[in-house]
């Protein structure tokens, strides 16, 4: 017993040795110290500080060169400028005409001078509102009250976004437009003044995955049923077409046979959509 | 006997003839399905039903539009899109493409067929 003791007690020591050798190293290379470390650390000071006027609980983004910092809660949105400085600030209340409040799903999109703020207010009683502002203004683009369901009830944002975009609202950047997806159709909607471009109800459902081919102009989206139930009622058939980008007319559409498999944790759709080969 | 079967065959008959009379005429020319198209929207633009929505929210808009229309074998709209327009009232254009799109021709295609009309409204 005596030892087993002394053998347990001599393991230990050398475990604590090797733990304050290896401390050691890494203290070295932050203070600079150890002949190990080549480099010098950086020195981080804080170049500005400021506060956003809300909670920021929903968004709190920048563009990809930091000229404007974005932070949003449900209600209301706050934008910097590079230095820190409020560029604006608002509840959507106020800032829309349609009155859009709590908006579960928020959308950026950036471009070169600012961007767009999709927001999405689901109502339980009465007609969704779907409202766009100006990222560098503030000001709303357009509104609508005509596009519904665009989460599906019950779910939340996080639910039904895949990599922050909903299966019904894409934003097509070569056409500075959106595609958004209703129950019976769906419409091309020009992102900076909400004027459908086109509208076809040859498709329907939820855009599942699309593909935008710039040379030809032309979309390939497919559908599917997004629930085991859906499918079944919809004899798992799901839709494969190719839009003109220019005017909606359908080029060609078939259907396929099938369920779509989710990820086990996301939830997200197994699918993919890529162009091979050369175009004549 | 005779009376009942008789009975039996008048029904029959005042049972089928509204749907022989419902069929919808299968159009196989594209001249005339644009000819018939043109007729319809015009129609369609000019009942009292369609005046009525317009000048309700709509009464100050004045224009000219150019559209296409593209059809689906069942004669239903499939397809709105703006070639061209000087009204500019975003709404209006909202309200108009989904006024077509409910509509629903009084003809039929022949299978997999499917046909675009330009269409030009002035209001």
């Amino acid at each position: 017993m005596k030892k087993l003791s002394i053998l347990m007690l001599s393991i230990c020591m050398m475990g604590t040795l090797q733990s304050n050798a290896q401390f050691g190293k890494l203290l070295g290379k932050v203070t600079g110290g150890g002949k190990s470390a080549g480099k010098k650390s950086g020195n981080f000071s804080t170049v500005w500080e400021s506060e956003f006027d809300n909670k920021a609980s929903r968004l709190a983004v920048n563009d990809g060169d930091g000229s404007y910092i974005l932070g949003t809660d449900d209600n209301s949105a706050t934008v910097l400028d590079a230095n820190g400085k409020m560029l604006w600030s608002g509840d959507y209340k106020k800032l829309t005409t349609n009155k859009t409040n709590k908006s579960e799903y928020q959308y950026v999109i950036w471009k070169q001078k600012g961007g767009y703020l999709f927001l999405f207010d689901e109502r339980k009683m009465g007609t969704d509102r779907v409202a766009v502002l100006d990222i560098a203004t503030g000001k709303e683009l357009w509104n609508s009250e005509e596009y519904q369901n665009l989460m599906p009830k019950g779910t939340k944002s996080e639910d039904g976004a895949d990599q922050g975009e909903l299966e019904t609202v894409k934003y097509i950047s070569e056409l500075d437009a959106f595609l958004i997806s209703q129950k019976a159709s769906v419409i091309l909607v020009k992102a900076n003044t909400g004027e459908k471009v086109w509208e076809t109800n040859r498709f329907k459902g939820g855009v599942g995955k699309y593909i935008y081919d710039a040379k030809r102009n032309e979309i390939i989206m497919v559908n599917f049923k997004p629930t085991a139930l859906g499918a079944l009622f919809a004899g798992f058939k799901n839709q494969l077409v190719k839009i003109n980008a220019v005017n909606g007319e359908i080029l060609w559409d078939a259907t396929f046979l099938g369920t779509v498999e989710k990820e086990l944790v996301t939830r997200r759709a197994i699918l993919d959509l890529w162009i091979k080969g050369i175009c004549i | 006997m005779r009376i009942i079967r008789l009975v039996f065959g008048l029904t029959f008959l005042l049972l089928i003839s509204p749907a022989i009379n419902a069929q919808k005429p299968v159009l196989t020319d594209e001249e005339v399905v644009a000819e018939t198209v043109t007729k319809e929207i015009d129609e369609v633009f000019q009942s009292q039903e369609f005046t009525k929505k317009k000048n309700k929210k709509f009464a100050d808009v004045k224009g000219t539009m150019v559209i296409d229309i593209s059809v689906v074998q069942n004669g239903k709209v499939a397809t709105f899109f703006k070639v061209d327009s000087d009204i500019k009232n975003i709404d209006f254009i909202n309200f108009m493409s989904s006024y077509i799109l409910d509509h629903k021709f009084q003809f039929k295609l022949q299978k997999q067929q499917r046909y675009k009309i330009r269409y030009t409204i002035t209001f």
